[in-house]
């Protein structure tokens, strides 16, 4: 047992007024994720203004003020920790833009926490008309994001308050809508809880003793352990390249999956060259080996920078390397698309770092939104809410992967419009061999 | 930061909902009393089920339940519609405050090489003004090999800023791209 406590990162994803805000700031505000000097500051302000009653709310409000300002820096990486894990909480934003960043950025989950307002009214209010909950449900399920637990927040306003039928007819209407995005509802924990008055969240309330199973933050620790992709083949998008005096060419990204280690012989996709790592650097310090997560640093030999760029992707050139597609098949949603898509259709999509045209060759099958089975084979198109495998066909050299090999580097976003149009994930993968 | 990634060793077939999880947005989640056979929803999946609790993305295949005799996607009732009707008055009659609409996002912004002038690109990024975009406080990061990159907050409503727009229309192109390689976004949250 080290000292460390394993990473895990937590979307939490809900509608406007479920109270999600409030849990998160909850969570983090009791598992030690705000600094204890801001939090002493605060409370001595709040005890100053007789707020004593309100301490909590008040303060929650002060950091969303702080948070607006922008002027603390740790503020952004939302912290807190449990028994077992040390948790990054992604508190979903409605920004449309959010969506691309599921994809391409630092923001895969391992757990998606769905907050619903049980309240009369509210929850019917809330996420039945809500669509970007669903919306994001859905990409978490789509996006690989296995499990999750479910909040049955404000029980404490229910009528009659903390009630336990309110909390079961929840649970049987959210199980089903659940069932329906794709999860199955058995395995997910429905904890009623008052992100408010800070039932069940860290410690078991007596207001709801007939409920049996685990707080919030006992739910949390039952998280399935994440597997890091250490022991696959290496993959490492690069972000940038840099020529740097004296040492030469340094390519810098995040390692996805795989090591990777000074003396490695590494490949870069979609070109085929070869070279030897000479050194890994992270944070201006020099590392043995770099692991999954870790942004890092390396310096190649005799390679010009202008032989590297963003999008190319590293890897182990003795363990399945990485090389150019000639096709891919994906699975497709179009989310925001305002009209149709038909062969030929010429988007750009973003995958891992690379962003570069890709055509919708052949829209294979559109697929029925209600058996999952094949409802039409060679649709003349797709348009919003059609789901669909498409043979798609990059304009440039560019890298994939299938997302069951390496989930990062084969998940989309298409982007038209100035916005995110469809999300897909890789099936199949056709490399072409290289040719030097 | 981590890249958590989750090893998907199955194979996924899209939840088959996904048209109206779109789409009929309003209509999805009326339970009351609509009836239609529905098929539910079958997600293939050839993964080996892991005994855990929270698990969840093999999702019940055929075996469909209670579920089964309501419609989810089905027209909405003259019920419902007059339920979604009086929720809509409710919600403009209550004065609670509306969301904000805001985001606070953190930037990773990658000069040319160590010898950029990072005072410069720092002067750059905030130089971009926009209508809802708020530059927060910052700091440099060591990369390695002597290079650092700029960490910057900024606050921004929804509505008014893309960041996307941002980062491709306004720092890597000129004058900006001068001084910034690219920009990568480390956090995205809501406000």
């Amino acid at each position: 047992m080290g000292k460390e406590k394993i990473h895990i990162s937590i979307v939490v994803i809900g509608h406007v007024d479920s109270g999600k805000s409030t849990t998160t700031g909850h969570l983090i505000y009791k598992l030690g994720g705000i600094d204890k000097r801001v939090i002493e500051r605060f409370e001595k302000e709040a005890a100053e203004m007789n707020k004593r009653s309100f301490k909590y709310a008040w303060v929650l409000d002060k950091l969303k003020a702080e948070r607006e300002r922008g002027i603390t820096i740790d503020i952004a990486l939302w912290k807190f920790e449990t028994t077992k894990y040390s948790c990054t909480v992604i508190d979903a934003p409605g920004h449309r833009d959010f969506i691309k960043n599921m994809i391409t950025g630092t923001s895969q989950a391992d757990c998606a926490v769905l907050i619903i307002d049980s309240t009369t009214g509210g929850f019917e209010a809330g996420i039945s008309k809500d669509g970007q909950t669903r919306e994001h449900a859905l990409l978490a399920f789509t996006l690989g994001v296995k499990q999750m637990i479910c909040c049955c927040n404000k029980m404490d306003a229910t009528t009659p308050k903390y009630s336990k039928a309110r909390y079961e007819e929840i649970v049987k209407e959210v199980s089903s809508y659940l069932k329906k995005v794709g999860y199955n509802p058995d395995k997910v924990p429905f904890v009623p809880i008052s992100g408010f008055e800070g039932d069940n969240m860290i410690e078991r309330s007596t207001n709801l003793d007939w409920y049996k199973g685990p707080t919030l933050l006992e739910a949390l620790d039952q998280i399935n352990e994440p597997k890091r992709p250490s022991d696959k083949p290496l993959r490492l998008p690069l972000q940038d390249v840099y020529k740097i005096g004296g040492i030469g060419t340094v390519p810098v990204g995040r390692v996805e999956t795989g090591v990777i280690k000074p003396g490695m012989v590494v490949t870069f996709g979609p070109t085929g060259l070869t070279t030897e790592v000479k050194s890994v650097e992270m944070h201006h310090e020099s590392l043995l080996e770099a692991l999954p997560g870790d942004n890092v640093g390396f310096n190649v030999k005799n390679v010009a920078v202008k032989d590297l760029k963003r999008g190319y992707v590293a890897s182990n050139s003795k363990d399945d390397p990485a090389k150019e597609a000639a096709n891919f098949t994906a699975q497709v949603i179009i989310m925001n698309h305002p009209g149709q898509i038909s062969n030929g259709y010429a988007p750009v999509l973003d995958c891992h770092t690379s962003h570069i045209a890709v055509k919708f060759a052949e829209i294979q099958t559109k697929i029925d939104r209600r058996s999952g089975k094949e409802i039409e084979a060679a649709p003349k198109f797709l348009k919003n809410g059609d789901a669909g495998f498409v043979k798609m066909i990059p304009t440039k050299p560019m890298v994939v992967e299938t997302f069951a090999q390496y989930p990062p580097l084969g998940r989309f976003a298409v982007r038209d419009m100035r916005q995110t149009v469809a999300v897909g994930v890789i099936k199949a993968v056709e490399k072409k061999d290289p040719t030097g | 930061m981590h890249s958590n990634l989750i090893s998907i060793q199955n194979s996924l077939t899209f939840p088959v909902v996904t048209q109206v999880m779109l789409i009929y947005v309003n209509k999805l989640f009326m339970f009351s009393g609509v009836t239609a056979p529905g098929q539910g929803v079958k997600v293939l999946s050839s993964v080996v089920p892991e005994t855990s609790t929270t698990d969840v993305a093999e999702a019940p295949a055929a075996d469909d339940d209670d579920d089964s005799d309501v419609d989810l996607f089905g027209e909405e009732t003259e019920e419902e519609k007059k339920a979604a009707e009086e929720r809509a008055a409710k919600a403009k009659a209550s004065t609670k405050k509306k969301e904000s609409g805001k985001s606070s996002v953190l930037l990773d912004v990658k000069p040319w090489d160590d010898e950029t002038d990072m005072v410069k690109l720092e002067e750059a990024v905030r130089s971009i003004k926009m209508e809802g975009l708020l530059w927060g406080a910052s700091k440099l990061m060591p990369v390695g090999y002597g290079i650092k990159k700029l960490q910057i907050m900024m606050t921004i409503i929804d509505d008014l800023v893309s960041v996307d727009t941002l980062i491709e229309d306004h720092l890597c192109v000129e004058p900006a791209n001068e001084y910034i390689q690219s920009c990568d976004i480390v956090a995205f949250n809501k406000i």
